[in-house]
């Protein structure tokens, strides 16, 4: 027959294995959802979607948009390019959080579009009329 | 059995079950998450809206929708694109050529909206097949249409359908 101590002992070990398979769990769900690909992705659309939808008009449209998380995908990278994450080629949004990846998205608004991103991940998009 | 050989037993079995869990919600949130946002029928509204703000202003068609002997001026239709400043250039990956997009704009008499006394179309007319296939059943895989209708008065009433039409497949689905 099993004393106390021992079953105390068994339970506490299953109570942490249970712990652990659940954090691994949960960090693994959070992972993937805060992947450099699916973030990219994300931001790209989310500003195309932004830009189609501004109506500049004679003046200009400043949307800020936090791209925070983008800068936790690789600090170290980030910190050194913050000013080459988001860019804008004629009518295509190219977003970038790593080395490696990058995400574009084209948008059908016919207007000039400037942008700046801080080390923070604060991204500024000036959308201004192309005759404006 | 003694009860040491069945604690065992119930504790691998709970293993077992432990792991198949795993591995059912990493599969499953890997499927959920490989899967990019499919912003095509967002787009394809912002794009009618946009085309519907063009063409008509506080329910007034645009002055220069109409000439001064009261018929469609065929000028504007042709420089839609640049009046209503819309560009179709898209990105240049997986082939595209510039034809992810298109809209028609038909313009009815108010007690007669079977048939359109002015229409203008622009973008990539084969996407329009796509509607015509998706009346019954949605494909994923087919370009997404959206349809607005809207009244606007000129030198008459009118009853204008936006019909607008956004591709992008390879970007907003996954390829299998």
């Amino acid at each position: 027959m099993k004393n106390k101590g021992e079953i105390l002992v068994e339970n506490v070990i299953f109570i942490i294995l249970n712990l652990i398979f659940l954090s691994i769990l949960v960090i693994f769900i959070l992972k993937q959802s805060s992947g450099a690909v699916m973030l990219e992705d994300s931001y790209a659309k989310q500003i195309a979607l932004l830009i189609d939808s501004a109506k500049p008009q004679n003046s200009e449209v400043v949307i800020q948009l936090d791209m925070g998380d983008g800068s936790k995908i690789d600090k170290t990278w980030f910190a050194q390019n913050f000013n080459r994450v988001l860019n804008v080629e004629g009518s295509v949004v190219n977003v970038k959080l790593s080395e490696k990846g990058g995400s574009s998205y084209s948008f059908f608004n016919d207007v000039a579009v400037s942008t700046e991103v801080g080390p923070t991940g604060q991204a500024l998009i000036i959308i201004r009329g192309k005759n404006g | 059995m003694d009860k040491k050989a069945t604690d065992k037993l119930i504790s691998v079995y709970w293993f077992a079950i432990l792991i198949l869990t795993a591995a059912a919600i990493v599969y499953m949130v890997s499927i959920f998450y490989s899967q990019p946002y499919d912003i095509r029928e967002l787009e394809a509204g912002i794009l009618a809206n946009k085309i519907a703000d063009c063409v008509s202003q506080a329910g007034k068609l645009d002055s220069n929708l109409i000439d001064n002997q009261g018929k469609f001026n065929q000028n504007f239709s042709d420089n839609l694109l640049n009046i209503c400043k819309i560009n179709f250039n898209a990105e240049n990956t997986n082939n595209w050529k510039d034809d992810q997009y298109y809209f028609s704009l038909d313009f009815f008499k108010v007690d007669d909206s079977t048939i359109s006394i002015f229409n203008i179309k622009k973008g990539n007319l084969n996407l329009a097949s796509s509607c015509e296939i998706q009346k019954t059943k949605e494909y994923i895989k087919l370009a997404k249409c959206v349809e607005k209708r809207f009244y606007a008065v000129g030198n008459d009433q009118y009853l204008i359908k936006i019909l607008s039409v956004v591709r992008k497949t390879e970007k907003n689905v996954k390829q299998s």
